[in-house]
Parts: structure tokens; C-alpha cells; sequence
């Protein structure tokens, strides 16, 4: 072999080249003379947001030695010391992620096939060139909506986010909302109370006496809040409803075991209990919700004063806005117009059967929707519930006057509960519990739903939606299903999405259900894939061109949570690494080479800079939440965001109950008419009577039984083909897929995902702990650990998601999921709001030994 | 004297080896006058008319997939948790500035790269050569001094695993011999500096 190198004849040869080095003065590349410095540069700190995709927003200090960030400290700086400190572990060590050997350092382009991670480094230029190109060839061929861009979760920086919307506004490309895409929309809470989604913030569990938990696990992913739901123990009674003896149940004062997606039987089974005993707020359901109004037996539908003779003339008297209906009541003695814009006081009668001369002169009977509230829980008995959920009669009977009695009552709906196909119904079910005891409105009492980073808490149009273009607003779960309805907010594209850009998320593992995704990659289907991230994700990895952006410790922005009510800065603590860029930046040089009108980015400011404008420019245009709220005030630390409660404590409905003002309050960025409609009375709405409502028979929640309309119906022999119950859940050491590369996390994990199982079921298959396994079905499988968990509810199988497919042996956990879609979720379209919903717990497995590979 | 112009072409040439290769490289290769298998392997990919593939198999070892197969930074080496920019790299660029040096703005990468660290060396061997050419041996002997503490704490520490990944991973026969060549004559270097 020739390539023996011997190293006479090699420098022999050299040293020719060497006297041209000598000559001259030093022809150095890399590195410049600089000045003598001192070594001892004093260290600086500087003060940011640890921002993954969770409700943390956990105020971190970097300390940054000699350019480099050495240590990151919990900020501990809110001014109310009950929020102090917050950060865990994974923003502890997110300096492994920042150093990490996975960051992305450069622009890189596509070599090798897809997925296969080859890859060459380009100049920001050649990428971004040859990214508009692609777009532009794409936008030309099939029209600017096969382009799809997801943004994930607003809430972890508005300014940076915002700058991908207003790109995508202006090029008029499709965007998927991340919410539904997620499946963090709990479609109960548009159903019922008109809103996205509300919650308590972490201080206020403090004044609650009775807590709720079904079906989140808390102290597992609300990690610095979670301390506030332990104290509340000490006034108060924790209860938590889960099927699995997850961490949460085990602080509980009172863990009730039910069986998987029943707690809809559950909870109308204690609206039952607290109905047949009296124990309900009479005055609250008279006067914040539809239990006084009257519904036709005939139609199902409500009754309309215009419909109704001797109201009919009054009714085309008053003026209403257009998202509002004129519905009927009772009261002495006659029929009266339920004014939708006013709470005041009706004394209507919750209970009765009247019948009523309509205009056409004919008659019709109606009832309160408390009658057939009533009606319906007649099959509701604690005898019939225990069977469904196994939760003994005695604990149902007794839970339910408790939580009646003992309030202000605060109810967590979970994720790991409403991510199923009737979510809806579950979450409908749960709500009547506090609708029913009056819990709204007041300090403790209400409704959390915890999932996602998502809700934006002001006004931010002015930085999102440039005047010029449309954004074309399509269900993440109709791009994967290829098909969808126009709807008054965007149409399905007619090739079908071509062209995916992502940012801040990972969709090739987090979204890439029943394998659609990598389908579509490999088949050449999605004909263009860009990813921005500061990591090589899987996302990353299946992509043609990565945009590397810095991290939270690199850049401005701005955040806010639903934890606590804090706006807060994302602020660089060092330049951005390597050859690093801020997604403003990126949308900027991507706008011109697209020509695209630039003025709305700063074009004429440095990337920071113009990062800091925008968020100025979202505190002034922020309206009530951000008033007065200045960027200095912001830079100097968390500034509290006003709301209508006393103290701007985050207080859901509190202007509804206690001001009177109809529901509901505006849910942004959409204008207040979007969700009004929802709720046409202005008032907390249990009974829905549009027409598939009707022809579910939904139109008051309802017990369903799990996979009859999914798995059951699809494939009949996955009954007995794949037994188990398929639960993804959010692991202690990931948020998300975000830290699964994170050395220190995944020592503590054994390196090892895992796969949790009952004792029973294992044995069931002759696995042992800590053999491989692998869960499949007929769309995917994953492989795992085996654990056998005492814990583990029989008929399931655990997996907690988030792991990269690298981790898997290129498995992926979402592959074994289909997107299902309830047709509910399609009868009206606000992006993210009323929308399908993803729902992840729904799905049906089998596991079996492998060899250890 | 020569020995160390030998040293400081050398280092220089290897610096330039670890960037991007380009069509000047390969000409600068091929116009040696040595029988080196470096250049041999440069005219071969001048022959074959363009340095893409050289490019992909730099991308492949040194830019990424989503792991390097050969990360060129010392820190990786060097550090528990397989970091980026780690205490060592703050050493490095403790050592650079001692000696009146900073990262050049446009460079992008971490300070502890291999083309960095082979530049420092032939930085210090080139400020040694200038002295000694004005007699001031004194300042010769503290270049020196300064090279040997470099490249006992870093270079040295490091280069062994690095050139061993990169025979094992390179696909093409310069990238190997690339590594070979730096690991064999840093080995050397380390002896002669400590002789």
C-alpha cells in the first residue's frame, strides 16, 4: 500500500513551501492579533427565559465567563415570594444543549437522501438563495398555499414567531396552528365557555379548597409550580382521578382509580349526586349559564323568541350583534327574551315543561335545558357508574359532596384526558362540576388546563399580520388526512401541502403520525423541507435546507405562561454561536429574496435591534394586559400582565361573574366575534344544538364508550389483535423532544427508553423486566425497555414520547397513532380554537419481546 | 534552523488542510515538489476535475450530519459531557491571547479547532524564527516555551483520537491521509519539543 507516509521525503517536500511562509509577515486566518489583554475578565450575568415548549417560563441568570455562558442560575427575582425560585433541572443543564455536540452551527444543505442526515455545509447566502428559489418554484407550480408553516406554541416568544406569521401573511402560504397540531386544544372549552382555554395561575391553587386533578401529572411537567398544588393541601384537599398510581396520585391526600377514558361517566355520575341532593348554585346557573333556557322537544333545538308569537314582535325590536341569538326562558308565569348581551339577574326558573304557541300558530312543548340535564343523568346512578369507571359507589358519592361543599373548587383537566377522540364530552362532563357548585369567577375556583405554552395573553396583530397578504389557515390534521373543507378562514390546497417550513418544533418524531410524514418525505410528496432550530433534531435531519438559530440565551424576545402571569425577555447572554441567525433575521433575508415587502421587519436595524422594536411595538399595541408595560420595565424583570381581577391576579372569568359582562371574554389574536359565536346566549353554554350535536346525540356531555367510532370501527379485529391501551406520556426529563439528547437527563433514564407495563400483561407475554420490547400495531411500531410497574393500569402500555428517533433504532413513537378527526371538531373553524383536535391517547397496541439489538 | 522552518510550513499547511477544501488548496498541494502522499492524493482529486467530493467527505466528518463523525474541536476530546466550547476551550483561548491573539471576527467555529490550534503552532514557531533571525534568543525561548505548553495541554492532548476517527471514518483517501500525516508529525513534533 502506497499510503504509507514517510515523514523524511513528506517535510523534504514541504520545506520548499515553508521559505514562502517564512518571508512574509504571518498570513493568519483564524485567529488576529488582539490586544494584551487581561486574563481575568470579571465574569457578567445577564438575566433570560428558559423557553422550551412547556409552562415553565423559569427566569434564569447566565453567568458568562470570557464569552462563554459557565453556569445558569434560577433568576428567583418575581416580586411575589411564592413564585420564587422556579427552574428544574433540564433548564439547569440547558448548557449542555447550548454546547451541546448536536447544535447547529451553519447553514446546511441537503446531500444524501432524505432522513439519511447527509449534509453539506453552505453559506448563508447559497441557503438562503436556494431556499427562496425552491419556494418560489413551488409557490409557481401549484399556488402559494401548497407552502405550510408550522409555529409552535406562540407564548415562548412572540417576537421571533411572530416574524415567521408575518412572513407567511405576506407570501400567503398556508400555516398550521400549533395548538391543535399539538392536541392541546380542549375542545370543551370553545364548546362550552367560548374561550380557547383558561386557567388559574400557580398562586391562585393557593386559595382553592378542594383541587381536582383528572388526568395530569403534575409533578412531573409543572415542576416549579407544582409546590403551590402541594401547600394547597395544607387548606385544602387534593384529590387526584388517574387511572395509572402516577407521582401525582401519590401526593395526593385521596387518589381515585378509574378505568382509562371513563371520567366523563364519572363526573356526570357526581353532577348526578350533587343535582339529586341540592347541592347546586342555584343563582349562578340562573344567571351565567343556559340552564334556564327553554329547548324545543320536537326540534332539539333551543327555543327562539322570534319564533315564539307573543315574543316575536319585541324580539325584532332589539338590537343584538350578529354572533348573538334571542333564546327564551320562564318566569312567572310567562315566557320572557333571554338578553345575550346582559348577566343581570332573570330569577328564570331552572326547572319546567311548558308548551308555547309559536308564530305559525301551531304549539310546541319545551323544557328547561336543566330538565334535560336532569333527564339525561337519570342513567348516571352511582350503581351504573361504578360498573363503567370501577371507581367504587362510596368514593363517588362521597367526592361528590365534598367537592360541593368545600369550596372554591379548582378543577385540572389534564391533557393526558382530553387527548382522545371525545375529549370533548370528557372535558363537557368535568366542567359541569364546577358550572353546577358556581366555581367561576372567584379567587381558587375554576377550570385549569395546563397543556402547551400556547395561550397569547394580549393584542399582538400589529406584529404578526403585516397589512399586505393572507394567511391560509388549514388544520394541521387535514394536511396530514390530504384533504380538507374551505372554511372562512383558508382552503385546502389543491396539490395538497408541497413545501413544510417548522421552526421551534420537531414534527419528523412529535407529529409524524401513522407515518405520514416520513411517507411523504421519502416519496418526494412534500417536495420541499426546511427546519430552523439550534439542534439536529429528527426534524432536522429529514430536512433539504436547516436555518441554525440561536438559543434563548442568545437573542431577544418575549415570553409569557400560563403558570404565572409574568412578561418576560429572552435576552442574549452571549452572541449567537457560531454562525448562528435569529428567525427575524432569517424572514427578513428570505422576504427580499422573495420579494416580498421588507419594511414591516426593520429592514434598516441590526437583527437585535429590531428584535427589541417588536417587542416594544407588542407592548404598545398589547392593549388592556400590556398597558403602561414598557420595554424598560420588562428589561429590568418580569413584569406582572394586567387582568380584570383585583391585583391582575389570572383569575378565569372573573370580569364574567363578578361585573357581569356575557361571556365570552376575547381569546386572541381573533376578534371577540370569532368565538362569540359559540356561545350565542353570552352565557356558559352546556347544551349545543347545532345539528350534529343533535345527530350525536352530544348535545348535552354524555358518556362514550373508547374506540367504538376510532380503532373498533376502522379495523374490528383490533379488539382482540391489539388488547392495550397506548399511553404517550411527557416524560420528567424531556419537554417534549426538547433535552432528549441531553447527556445528564439520559444518564438518568439509563440511556434507555422504556416501556412501562402491568405485571399481569407482561407476564401475559413472557417479558421480564428490562427485556426489549416492542409495542406495534398494524400503522408503526417502537421499541423500548421493558419495566414492569406495579402502577401500570392493566390493558395499558406506557411509553413517554419525546425521545429522538436516533434513540429508537429509528423507530418512531407517533408512527403507531392514526389522526383521527371528530367531526365536531369541523362544524366551525377558528384557527386553534375551534378546530380538529389531535388526539394522541387514542389508539390501540400490542407488545412482544424482541432480541436486544 | 531549518527544522523549525520544516515546523512552521507544516503546521501551516496542515491549518489550511482543515478547512473547506478548494480548488487553491489542491493546487498548492500538487505544486510541491514531494512525492507525498498528500499530494499524490490531491492531484488525484484535481484529476477527476472538481474538489465536490473532498467537500462532502469534509461536510461528512467535520460540518455534520446531525453527529460529526470526527468533531474537530478539542473540547469534545477533552471535556466529560462531549461539549462544545468547554473549560478547555477557555484555556485555549487563554493561550492564544497570551500570546497577543484573538479569534478573528469572521470565524464562526469554536476557538479550539483544529485549524486554529495547527495556526497557533505555526504562529509561535514563525514569532520563534523572527527572533531568532534578530538574535533576540530570548524571546525565541519563550515562543518556544509557549508551543510546548500548547501543545502539551491541547494539540497533543487531543489530535490522537481525532485523526483515529477520521481514518476510520474518512471515505476518501486524502482525508486519511490528512489525518495520518498530522498525527505522525504532531507525535514527532511532541517529541522533538521535548527532547
Amino acid at each position: 500500500m502506497d499510503s504509507k507516509l514517510t515523514r523524511r521525503n513528506f517535510l523534504k517536500g514541504v520545506g520548499t513551501a515553508v521559505v514562502l511562509a517564512g518571508t512574509g509577515a504571518p498570513q493568519l486566518k483564524l485567529l488576529k492579533s488582539g490586544k494584551a489583554q487581561e486574563n481575568s475578565v470579571k465574569p457578567i450575568f445577564v438575566r433570560s427565559t428558559c423557553s422550551p415548549n412547556d409552562t415553565g417560563a423559569c427566569g434564569y441568570v447566565a453567568r458568562v465567563d470570557d464569552g462563554r455562558i459557565s453556569t445558569l442560575i434560577q433568576a428567583a427575582d418575581y416580586p411575589e415570594e411564592d413564585y420564587n425560585p422556579r427552574g428544574c433541572l433540564k433548564g439547569l443543564s440547558f448548557i449542555n444543549l447550548i454546547y451541546g455536540k448536536d447544535r447547529l452551527k451553519y447553514p446546511l444543505i441537503r446531500t444524501g437522501p432524505r432522513g439519511s442526515g447527509e449534509f453539506r455545509k453552505a453559506s448563508w447566502d447559497e441557503a438562503l438563495d436556494y431556499t427562496a428559489g425552491k419556494l418560489k418554484e413551488i409557490a409557481n407550480k401549484y399556488g402559494p398555499e401548497a407552502i405550510g408553516v408550522t409555529v409552535q406554541v406562540a407564548g415562548t416568544g412572540f417576537v421571533q414567531k411572530g416574524a415567521l406569521v408575518g412572513l407567511t401573511k405576506l407570501a400567503s402560504w398556508t400555516i398550521h396552528h400549533g395548538y391543535d397540531q399539538n392536541g392541546d386544544l380542549p375542545m370543551f372549552w370553545p364548546m362550552t365557555f367560548g374561550v380557547q382555554s383558561e386557567e388559574l395561575e400557580s398562586l391562585e391553587w393557593l386559595n382553592s379548597r378542594y383541587t381536582m386533578v383528572f388526568g395530569s401529572n403534575m409533578l412531573q411537567t409543572r415542576l416549579p409550580d407544582v409546590k403551590q398544588l402541594i401547600k394547597s393541601k395544607n387548606k385544602g384537599k387534593l384529590v387526584v382521578i388517574d387511572p395509572d398510581y402516577c407521582i401525582t396520585a401519590s401526593r395526593a391526600d385521596e387518589w381515585v382509580s378509574l378505568k382509562a377514558d371513563t371520567d366523563a361517566a364519572l363526573a356526570l355520575g357526581m353532577s348526578k349526586i350533587i343535582i339529586d341532593k341540592k347541592l347546586y348554585d342555584e343563582q349562578f346557573l340562573q344567571d351565567f349559564t343556559d340552564m334556564p333556557i327553554l329547548v324545543r322537544e320536537d326540534t332539539g333545538k333551543r327555543l327562539l323568541a322570534k319564533d315564539v308569537k307573543e315574543l316575536s314582535g319585541k324580539a325584532r325590536t332589539m338590537e343584538i350583534p350578529a354572533y348573538r341569538e334571542l333564546f327564551v326562558f320562564h318566569n312567572e308565569n310567562k315566557f320572557a327574551i333571554l338578553n345575550p348581551e346582559s348577566l343581570q339577574s332573570t330569577n328564570a326558573e331552572l326547572k319546567g315543561e311548558y308548551t308555547v304557541e309559536l308564530t305559525d300558530g301551531s304549539s310546541v312543548k319545551v323544557k328547561t335545558v336543566f330538565e334535560k340535564l336532569i333527564e339525561q343523568l337519570k342513567d348516571y346512578t352511582p350503581g351504573r357508574v361504578s360498573a363503567i369507571t370501577g371507581v367504587p359507589e362510596e368514593q363517588i358519592r362521597r367526592i361528590a359532596v365534598e367537592a360541593a361543599t368545600n369550596g372554591p373548587l379548582h378543577l385540572v383537566y389534564g391533557a393526558s384526558n382530553y387527548q382522545w377522540y371525545h375529549g370533548d364530552l370528557k372535558g363537557r362532563a368535568i366542567a359541569l362540576i364546577g358550572i353546577l357548585t358556581g366555581n367561576f369567577g372567584k379567587s381558587g375556583a375554576g377550570i385549569s388546563t395546563l397543556a402547551g405554552q400556547y395561550r397569547i395573553r394580549s393584542d399582538v396583530t400589529k406584529w404578526w399580520y403585516p397589512k399586505e397578504g393572507k394567511l391560509n389557515w388549514v388544520p394541521y390534521l387535514h394536511f396530514l388526512k390530504g384533504k380538507g373543507k374551505t372554511t372562512p378562514y383558508g382552503k385546502f390546497p389543491e396539490s395538497g401541502i408541497k413545501a413544510m417550513i417548522s421552526g421551534w418544533g420537531n414534527p419528523f418524531d412529535q407529529h409524524n403520525m401513522a407515518n405520514i410524514l416520513r411517507d411523504r418525505a421519502t416519496s418526494g410528496e412534500l417536495e420541499f423541507i426546511l427546519t430552523m432550530d439550534f439542534s439536529m433534531t429528527t426534524s432536522a435531519q429529514w430536512s433539504d435546507v436547516i436555518f441554525p438559530v440561536p438559543t434563548w440565551y442568545e437573542k431577544f424576545d418575549i415570553t409569557a405562561t400560563v403558570l404565572h402571569p409574568y412578561l418576560q425577555l429572552q435576552q442574549p447572554a452571549i452572541k449567537p454561536l457560531f454562525e448562528t441567525r435569529t428567525e427575524l433575521w432569517i424572514v427578513r433575508e428570505l422576504a427580499k429574496r422573495l420579494d416580498l415587502p421588507v419594511d414591516h421587519f426593520y429592514p434598516e436595524l441590526g437583527e437585535n435591534e429590531a428584535a427589541v422594536k417588536a417587542t416594544e411595538l407588542l407592548l404598545e399595541t398589547g392593549g388592556f394586559e400590556t398597558r403602561n408595560i414598557t420595554f424598560d420595565m420588562v428589561k429590568k424583570g418580569p413584569v406582572r400582565l394586567h387582568s380584570r381581577a383585583p391585583n391582575d391576579r389570572q383569575i378565569p372569568f372573573y370580569e364574567q361573574i363578578h361585573d357581569r359582562v356575557p361571556f365570552p371574554p376575547r381569546s386572541y389574536p381573533v376578534p371577540l366575534e370569532a368565538t362569540a359565536q359559540f356561545l350565542k346566549s353570552g352565557r356558559i353554554e352546556l347544551y349545543k344544538d347545532e345539528e350534529l350535536f343533535i345527530e350525536e346525540g352530544e348535545q348535552l356531555p354524555v358518556y362514550k364508550e373508547t374506540f367504538l367510532e376510532t380503532e373498533y370501527k376502522q379495523d374490528p379485529a383490533s379488539r382482540e389483535k391489539y388488547p392495550l391501551h397506548y399511553i404517550t406520556k411527557n416524560s420528567l426529563y424531556r419537554v417534549h423532544s426538547t433535552h432528549s439528547n441531553n447527556p445528564w437527563l439520559n444518564e438518568l433514564q439509563g440511556d434507555m427508553p422504556k416501556v412501562y407495563l402491568n405485571a399481569e400483561e407482561a407476564k401475559l407475554r413472557s417479558i421480564e423486566h428490562g427485556d426489549m420490547v416492542e409495542i406495534y400495531n398494524n400503522r408503526g411500531k417502537v421499541q423500548g425497555q421493558a419495566v414492569i410497574d406495579p402502577g401500570s393500569l392493566k390493558g395499558s402500555c406506557y411509553f413517554y414520547q419525546g425521545w429522538w428517533s436516533r434513540y429508537l433504532g429509528g423507530g418512531s413513537y407517533n408512527s403507531l397513532i392514526e389522526p383521527w378527526i371528530k367531526p365536531l371538531h369541523e362544524i366551525y373553524f377558528v384557527p386553534g380554537i375551534w378546530s380538529p383536535t389531535t388526539a394522541w391517547n387514542e389508539c390501540l397496541v400490542n407488545v412482544r419481546k424482541v432480541n436486544k439489538s | 534552523m531549518k527544522h523549525e522552518k520544516i515546523r512552521c510550513g507544516f503546521y501551516k499547511l496542515l491549518s489550511d488542510c482543515y478547512h473547506i477544501p478548494d480548488e487553491e488548496l489542491m493546487k498548492k498541494l500538487a505544486g510541491m515538489e514531494t512525492a507525498g502522499n498528500m499530494r499524490n492524493a490531491a492531484r488525484i482529486n484535481i484529476e477527476s476535475g472538481d474538489v465536490e467530493e473532498l467537500i462532502l467527505d469534509y461536510s461528512r466528518l467535520f460540518v455534520g450530519p446531525y453527529q460529526l463523525l470526527a468533531p474537530p474541536y478539542g473540547s469534545v476530546y477533552m471535556e466529560n459531557g462531549n461539549t462544545v466550547i468547554g473549560n478547555s476551550t477557555l484555556d485555549a483561548v487563554k493561550l492564544y491571547r497570551d500570546a497577543g491573539l484573538e479569534i478573528s471576527g469572521n470565524f464562526k467555529q469554536p476557538p479550539d479547532h483544529i485549524a486554529v490550534e495547527l495556526e497557533f503552532m505555526y504562529y509561535l514557531i514563525l514569532k520563534e524564527l523572527e527572533a531568532v533571525e534578530k538574535s533576540d534568543y530570548d524571546t525565541a525561548s519563550a515562543y518556544l516555551e509557549q508551543q510546548k505548553v500548547f501543545i502539551k495541554r491541547h494539540l497533543g492532548v487531543w489530535l490522537p483520537e481525532f485523526a483515529e476517527r477520521v481514518e476510520k471514518e474518512a471515505q476518501t483517501r486524502f482525508y486519511r491521509d490528512i489525518a495520518k500525516s498530522t498525527k505522525e508529525f504532531v507525535e514527532e513534533d511532541i517529541r522533538y519539543l521535548e527532547g
